[in-house]
């Protein structure tokens, strides 16, 4: 016998970012390019999803000031009740592309849900440019739950030992289910 | 063959379940008007209480409640707790002053458990030293969206809250932390 397993719900989103619910940045200012605020720092992102996606790309949005010499690591970490936990997948080390659109990479991890997780990203220098809504230096991050962490060296760490967020730094990174995006 | 229905994934809610998460009333609502920018405002009023509705579509574990502090801390006490929704205190914070500034200040209860349902949150001033971040939404919104509120409580947050409506553009940004730390 062959037994069909029903959602009513149907299929949750195939792509997926550190902006969506339950993030709650209504109340911060547009997005415009800015300069990530210390070299090596790691933005964890809390965010929530009600189906699995099997994640094929991961991605941010270049601002203006660009360079192949600049390097970004995004990632994906384990939800536990000290904040985010263990490095399940990352774009690695990747040079920085084109100016003022979307950068993504490959990634292969499926999450399963429903489930909370941490989206994280860092850069290796201060004058590379990501698109992000403005700081507002008003503990906005942190009361929305981001942390960050500096590792003292790029790239993203195995297992996380987060602080809450001192930074206002609300960007975009992304997840996507689809190979092309 | 045959089919079964399941019940419906939900996903998590905010992990900082604050007073302007989408699992509020006001995340859900206030998107649709013109959401004013956060910015640092003294209390409102002395022993006013603000309660603001929100919803869980799985249970959860709280482990603290926290505010976010403004850029002047003085010495106003300030309290978190949930409700019912028929505003029955479910768990009440203590009342501590304020310490720091432009950063959520937490309160560390002892970690309970929320079913999934319909409740309140609220928060408490017993003055107007100490600034909150805030959004200075228009009051009529904010009611539109259930937030009621209380005034004259000079003990704090009571085990049942009489409300009344909305009555100042003021949103304090308060809630719940669904982690231990940070």
């Amino acid at each position: 016998m062959t037994e069909t397993i029903l959602d009513p719900r149907g299929p949750g989103l195939m792509v997926v970012t550190s902006s969506a619910p339950p993030a709650s940045p209504i109340y911060l200012a547009a997005g415009t390019s800015t300069i990530w605020p210390v070299a090596n720092l790691v933005m964890y992102y809390p965010i929530s999803i009600d189906s699995p996606i099997a994640v094929a790309k991961m991605g941010w949005v270049n601002g203006t000031t660009v360079s192949a010499t600049y390097h970004i690591d995004a990632g994906i970490y384990s939800d536990t009740p000290s904040g985010p936990g263990t490095k399940l997948a990352s774009t690695t080390s990747t040079a920085q592309g084109t100016a003022s659109v979307m950068q993504t990479a490959a990634v292969s991890y499926t999450l399963s849900a429903p489930a909370r997780y941490y989206l994280a990203m860092t850069v290796d220098n201060i004058l590379s440019t990501i698109w992000m809504r403005a700081a507002q230096g008003l503990g906005t991050c942190a009361s929305m739950g981001i942390c960050e962490e500096t590792t003292g060296g790029f790239g993203l760490p195995s297992t996380a030992t987060p602080i809450l967020a001192a930074h206002e730094v609300f960007n975009q990174v992304i997840v996507s289910g689809a190979s092309v995006i | 063959m045959s089919e079964r229905v399941l019940p419906a994934r939900v996903a998590p809610p905010a992990i900082f379940l604050s007073s302007i998460s989408p699992d509020t009333s006001p995340g859900r609502e206030l998107p649709n008007f013109s959401a004013p920018t956060l910015a640092s405002a003294a209390w409102a009023a002395t022993n006013r209480a603000y309660y603001v509705p929100f919803t869980l579509r799985s249970s959860v574990t709280v482990y603290r409640f926290f505010w976010s502090n403004g850029t002047t801390s003085a010495t106003t006490k300030f309290q978190v707790g949930v409700y019912t929704d028929t505003l029955k205190a479910i768990k009440i914070g203590t009342q501590t002053t304020a310490a720091g500034v432009s950063a959520p200040q937490f309160d560390n209860i002892a970690d309970f458990s929320l079913p999934k349902g319909r409740y309140y949150m609220a928060m408490h001033g017993d003055g107007t030293g100490s600034h909150i971040i805030r959004g200075a939404n228009n009051f009529f919104q904010l009611g539109a969206a259930g937030l009621v509120a209380e005034s004259s409580l000079t003990s704090g947050l009571q085990a049942t809250a009489t409300a009344v409506a909305y009555p100042n553009n003021y949103l304090p940004i308060f809630g719940l932390a669904l982690r231990s730390a940070p």
